[in-house]
């Protein structure tokens, strides 16, 4: 505890070294000083020139690659050299304020402060503003020029839909929150933020619907997220390891994604998005266990499909997490409930095996396992032959010679490509690891195993709740309006409400209008226009 | 503190993980799946013989990859034990089986003739208690030769001898009607049922019994020894009284209501010439059973309409016309009757009530079955049963006229 | 610390599953096979009333426990010994179910493993699931009872699927006349299921809204008692009542028999889990209402840290309660059936309220 803290200490002093100091009014000091702090790093550039309408000297900094130079070249150089000594302006009034002058009248730029204080003036350089320095002022006006490489906005490869929008959030904020109100054009999307990460200085932004949000859950992301000590943030986990509930349950209690209509649909459901710069994966609170069944696509298909799709993938979930334990269940302890036909055509197959059903299950599920983390690792060219190769040839081999039974081929490929089917991958990864402790309590009891293991992580699965809100809501506590879009999705024109427990005390969605064809509209006063 | 709780459990859990062994598990390939079991009577004294027929799963399934020698191999090998019990002789022949003998896949139990001659009432304990032997596990006597005998025949096609009794049993029992399937279930709801007595079909070897067991049986097209399903064993007070044959065997079916499809064969016209039948096609039948009680005297009726398709006809009659079809159905019906007449005698002469004719009284009039419930079987043997039969036949085929001319 | 709370569906749950628990699986009624559902739901009758019974009690006192309601009517030392005899029942109550439980697992599949350990790993995963409180219970309770929905209803498809269903075996309905059907009735099932409905009485407290229980209650009761009903005369009419009079687990049996096609068969399965998830229910509800009156009488802050301890003290209860089934099942029919239930679920809770109205009748007079 105490080494713990002690580092935390002394990460926290590091960045902090030159402390609350105001600059001076030197411009060489100023410049020298900027200069010695960033240790003379080489993408520091600093411009010295002369102001044209006071005649000062001063000079410009910022780091290059994270500014656009164009906006400096035309906006900042340009505009303040050009200009001549103004005839109206007396040398007392110029002492007092050329700094708001500049900033005031000159730069024709949308963001400009002026700083007076060396941190505020590093956060803003550091994070691609330009600062400029006039000779006898004690500031700096810090202009916004960010700029520099980003990944422009690309389809999102981790979420892929056949038919929705191809937007996907990039590594910047600014962007993500860009896409995010292109799709809520409403002053009651409002938005927060936050830096956090004593040396990264990450932006962090909470978006969220005022009046459907539950006031009690923002307020709680907001201070969860005040509370969070740490030196750095580089990706959306690192905040949610920090202020998810239950830390030590294998479920995720935070959704992520990174669509930016999954997010626009959650923030019209009464959910707090959490956006958080240099990663396009965004956060969403509260979350219950049945969003991770749901895709964004469920809406966009007809409903008949989507609620086929939506049985089919709870089916996928149950294989993916109970297949091997049942086979192995059957096969060591219940054989008696396998057809006859079935059970001797297995009995055939392992003759020659040398392992019990359970060894062989867990060997299988491991390799597995390790193919897919190879094919997730390799170089993408080579991670296709690999899984090919790893499937295909290792499995026939395998059969062949007689060390693993095809029938455990069959089922732990069944149960890999069934766990493919969940749209979200952290849930993915959460049914993996309760497959190995299911399969363990098989391999002890067979099918009393299962259902003990069954009945804990049930259990478990109650007692958890994700910002206040149960994580098995609408199910346990049972509500029957919000079976509409849950395992089911009913037409839309039914989905007249949203989830009762997130969003408390705006639960309304519109009033239930069935589209009809034209002739009955007119009847019925066009429903379609709202 | 949750957090410590649910880890104390935990560790307790895994504490207790390695005291679990595995007891229960066990690999398929440490398990004799046994297909079929035979019990004869030993010959002097008292106990019985109890065979298995033990499946070779490699040999019986196309795609067996490891080990065994693939379908060459012969698909059962059968086992057999003596002793007092049959439980004990399941563990005795440990000793033979390289493996574990598994009863949960029971097709089959079938009975020595010479056992279902003597009693089999006290036999089937072990086959209800046992939680492996499942109660569908179906009964055969095994007619004229020992059980072991018939446990060793090797069968085409159905590579497994049980399946193939089974399938015969299944396929002959819905298209031919002259036997039927009986479970342990049914045995033990008979043996202890008011008045009812067993039933139980039987199968016998055609051929010669000794080849039955070698794998040159499989080798020629037609078997040297081959398994029928034959005729139903009537019991009385677990004691095998006579064997049902041919018509009498349909009619013990059709008064059980148990009549699927079978074909008929009347004499065509009025004159005796052999050569001249029409074959019925049963397609319906229903049979309901009545009681009625007069002067404390129980007297039942047995009720059968039956609906039926002429399938061939070896004389020249106009099946078109109302009349010729009225007198087919006339001589059906008797036929019919007859046959249920011979059942009903075939039971009554032995006051075996199998039929279940004391359950009908006592679901209808209970009071009079309580008086005569001691002495059933002789008031069985006297009762007045009449039989009443409603035949149709309902098409002719392909054709109207046969080809076949006066 | 939040008190926790249930709502009246989640009671609902926990009712079904609890009457479910082993009387699904085991043959109740005794004496009167064939007419066994009609027992049911004559004795579903008293069964109701038993239940207002102890919904009257905790009506009374809606702030206090089960046991604070006994000691405001008995007096601190009264109800406190009341209550210590009511924690001893609900103990031996709880272990007989995890007896039976773990003796119908041996039975039926696990031949092989020891009967301890069976019990042993079942009451830790009770322990695990209780001591997370009784929200967490009503929850899981739940989910499972869809699950036990969808269980039934699949089963009972199969069974009329695959023709096994012969209504005969349910005639002559009362032939040993209506004494027989009386007697099972109001003898045995009226205590076991429906007696057993007393350790409720400690969980009544719980509900959010105490008006909501008393016909969430009857709501359950009618609906187990009708399921258990329909399942025992299926049962009755697929084995014939001599087989379910004779079977230690007929409902096993009776799934045993399907066979669709040749290929769905062998389904006990189904009733194994059944069996599990329903007994785990009926195990857990009264662990809990141990685990609170034992709370209430030692006066424990967290009640849920009794959990482990009541566990463990049931799980060797369970062990000692008998040397083998049939001392446990005759033990079961004349000491718990004959005796103890009718005293703890009957006799004690009327006299109760029978003492309730009367002080109150006094009280209101000498004012």
């Amino acid at each position: 505890m105490i080494k713990r803290r002690k580092l935390r200490s002394q990460t926290s002093q590091q960045p902090s070294g030159n402390s609350v100091s105001p600059l001076g009014t030197d411009l060489k000091a100023n410049l020298q000083r900027m200069n010695r702090s960033m240790g003379h790093s080489n993408d520091l550039v600093i411009r010295e020139f002369r102001i044209g309408y006071v005649q000062e000297d001063a000079a410009i900094a910022f780091i290059d690659n994270l500014v656009d130079k164009k906006i400096i070249g035309e906006f900042v150089l340009r505009s303040t050299m050009s200009g001549t000594a103004d005839s109206e302006s007396n040398a007392s009034e110029r002492d007092i304020d050329v700094l708001d002058t500049i900033k005031n009248r000159i730069l024709p730029l949308g963001e400009a402060a002026i700083a007076k204080e060396w941190n505020e003036l590093f956060a803003a350089v550091l994070n691609g503003d330009t600062a400029i320095f006039v000779n006898g002022y004690a500031g700096a006006i810090i202009v916004s020029t960010h700029g520099g490489e980003h990944r422009s906005v690309e389809e999102p490869s981790s979420e892929v839909l056949i038919r929705g929008p191809k937007e996907g959030f990039t590594e910047s904020i600014a962007t993500n929150i860009s896409l995010v109100r292109r799709r809520l054009k409403t002053r009651n999307l409002w938005m927060d933020g936050f830096k956090i990460g004593n040396v990264t200085q990450t932006n962090v932004g909470i978006l969220y619907i005022k009046g459907i949000a539950g006031d009690k859950t923002v307020e709680e992301v907001k201070r969860r997220l005040a509370s969070i000590e740490t030196d750095g943030v580089l990706e959306s986990g690192i905040v949610e390891e920090f202020i998810r509930d239950h830390p030590f349950s294998l479920f995720p209690t935070m959704y992520n994604t990174e669509r930016p209509d999954s997010v626009a649909a959650g923030l019209l459901e009464g959910r707090v998005a959490i956006l958080i710069d240099g990663t396009p994966f965004v956060l969403l609170a509260p979350t219950t266990f049945f969003m991770f069944f749901q895709s964004p696509e469920d809406h966009y298909h007809n409903f008949q499909f989507a609620i086929f799709i939506r049985t089919l993938r709870f089916v996928a979930f149950l294989i993916s997490l109970l297949g091997p334990s049942i086979y192995v269940a059957a096969i060591s302890f219940h054989q008696e409930m396998i057809p006859t036909s079935l059970l001797l055509s297995l009995a055939a197959q392992r003759e020659g095996v040398p392992f019990p059903a359970l060894i062989e299950a867990f060997l299988m599920e491991a390799s597995f396992e390790i193919l897919r983390e190879a094919g997730v690792r390799m170089p993408r060219a080579i991670g296709q032959a690999v899984s090919i190769v790893g499937a295909i040839v290792l499995g026939q081999a395998a059969v062949q010679a007689g060390i693993v039974s095809s029938a455990m081929v069959i089922v732990v490929s069944l149960t890999g490509i069934a766990s493919f089917t969940m749209p979200a991958y952290n849930m993915g990864i959460s049914i993996r690891m309760l497959r190995f402790m299911l399969m363990i309590s098989a391999g002890l009891f067979g099918f009393f195993g299962i259902a003990l293991g069954g009945l804990i992580i049930t259990a478990h699965l109650c007692s958890i709740r994700s910002f206040g809100i149960p994580f098995m809501a609408p199910f346990a506590p049972f509500i029957a309006a919000d079976q509409k879009d849950t395992l089911l999705r009913l037409p839309r024109w039914f989905l007249n409400t949203r989830p009762r427990l997130i969003s408390q005390e705006n639960t309304t969605r519109m009033n239930g209008s069935k589209p009809a064809p034209p002739g009955d509209a007119a009847e019925e006063g066009s429903p379609d226009e709202n | 503190m949750r957090t410590r709780s649910a880890i104390s459990l935990m560790l307790i859990g895994l504490l207790l993980i390695p005291l679990t062994g595995c007891w229960n598990s066990r690999e398929l390939r440490d398990l004799s799946i046994i297909g079929a079991i035979g019990i004869d009577k030993l010959p002097d004294k008292p106990g019985y013989k109890v065979s298995f027929q033990i499946i070779n799963p490699s040999a019986v399934t196309t795609t067996g990859t490891g080990g065994g020698g693939g379908q060459s191999g012969i698909p059962v090998t059968v086992y057999t034990g003596n002793g007092r019990s049959i439980f004990e002789v399941i563990r005795k022949t440990s000793g033979l089986s390289p493996r574990q003998l598994f009863f949960s896949h029971i097709r089959l139990i079938v009975i020595g003739e010479t056992l279902a001659r003597e009693d089999l009432s006290n036999l089937f304990d072990f086959f209800e208690r046992s939680h492996e032997i499942r109660l569908t596990t179906k009964l055969v006597v095994s007619r004229g030769s020992s059980a072991e005998q018939l446990l060793q025949v090797l069968t085409p096609l159905e590579r497994i001898p049980s399946d193939a009794i089974y399938g015969k049993l299944e396929s002959t029992k819905s298209i031919w009607s002259e036997s039927m399937i009986t479970g342990v279930d049914d045995v033990i709801n008979r043996l202890i049922g008011p008045g009812k007595q067993l039933l139980i079909s039987g199968v016998r070897i055609l051929g010669d019994q000794d080849k039955g067991g070698e794998k040159a049986n499989l080798d020629k097209t037609k078997l040297p020894a081959e398994i029928e399903i034959k005729g139903i064993a009537l019991f009385k007070n677990g004691r095998l009284e006579t064997w049902l044959d041919g018509g009498k065997a349909r009619g013990a079916l059709r008064i059980q209501d148990k009549m699927n499809s079978s074909v008929v064969t009347v004499p065509c016209k009025d004159r005796d010439d052999p050569a001249a039948i029409a074959a019925i096609e049963i397609t319906r039948s229903r049979t309901k059973v009545k009681a009625t009680v007069v002067d404390g005297e129980p007297a039942f009726r047995v009720y059968v309409r039956e609906e039926g398709n002429v399938g061939e006809v070896s004389c020249a009659v106009d099946l078109s016309k109302k009349e010729a079809i009225e007198e087919l159905e006339q001589r059906w019906r008797s036929k019919t009757k007859q046959e249920i007449r011979e059942a009903i005698e075939a039971a009554q002469s032995r006051s075996s009530d199998v039929y279940g004719f004391g359950e009908v009284l006592n679901r209808s009039y209970p009071r009079t079955w309580k008086k005569l419930e001691d002495r059933w079987s002789e008031v069985f043997a006297d009762c007045e049963i009449e039989v009443q039969v409603e035949s149709f036949i309902r098409r002719s085929g392909m054709r109207t006229k046969p080809y076949i001319k006066e | 610390m939040l008190k926790e709370k249930i709502n009246a569906r989640q009671l609902f749950s926990l009712i079904v599953l609890f009457e479910l628990g082993t009387a699904l699986v085991l043959p109740i009624g005794f004496v009167s096979h064939r007419d066994v559902w009609l027992s049911i739901l004559l004795a579903l009758i008293g069964g109701i009333l038993l239940f207002l019974i102890y919904d009257q009690i905790v009506r009374q006192y809606p702030e206090s426990t089960f046991v604070g309601s006994i000691r405001q009517i008995m007096g601190t030392y009264a109800g406190s010994l009341i209550g210590f005899l009511y924690l001893g029942f609900f103990i031996h109550n709880d272990a007989r179910v995890l007896r039976e439980t773990g003796e119908l697992l041996v039975t039926s599949a696990y031949d092989m493993t020891p009967l301890f350990v069976i019990c042993a790993f079942f009451m830790l995963t009770v322990v695990y699931v209780v001591s997370k409180g009784v929200e967490v219970l009503a929850r899981t309770g739940e989910i499972y009872l869809l699950h036990v929905l969808i269980l039934g209803g699949g089963g009972t498809i199969l069974i009329l699927f695959s023709g096994i269903v012969h209504v005969e075996n349910l005639l002559p309905v009362m032939e040993d006349g209506a004494g027989k059907v009386l007697e099972s009735a109001y003898r045995y099932i009226l205590m076991f299921p429906f007696g057993e409905m007393i350790c409720f009485a400690a969980i009544l407290p719980s509900l959010n809204r105490t008006s909501s229980g008393r016909k969430a209650g009857i709501l359950a009761l009618i609906a187990s008692g009708t399921i258990l009903s329909a399942a025992h005369a299926i049962e009755v009419s697929v084995l014939g009542a001599n087989i379910y009079g004779r079977s230690t687990f007929p409902l096993f049996l009776a799934v045993s028999k399907v066979n669709i096609m040749d290929f769905i068969q062998r389904m006990d399965g189904l009733v194994i889990l059944t069996l599990i998830i329903t007994s785990f229910f009926k195990c857990a509800i009264n662990c809990y209402a141990a685990i609170t009156v034992a709370a209430d009488l030692f006066r424990v802050r967290e009640p849920m840290k009794l959990a482990m301890p009541v566990g463990l003290v049931v799980l060797f209860n369970s062990m000692m309660t008998s040397n083998d089934w049939p001392e446990f099942a005759l033990k079961g029919k004349e000491v718990i059936m004959g005796i103890l239930l009718p005293v703890y679920s009957v006799a004690i809770p009327v006299g109760l309220l029978a003492v309730h109205w009367i002080r109150r009748s006094i009280g209101s007079k000498t004012l």
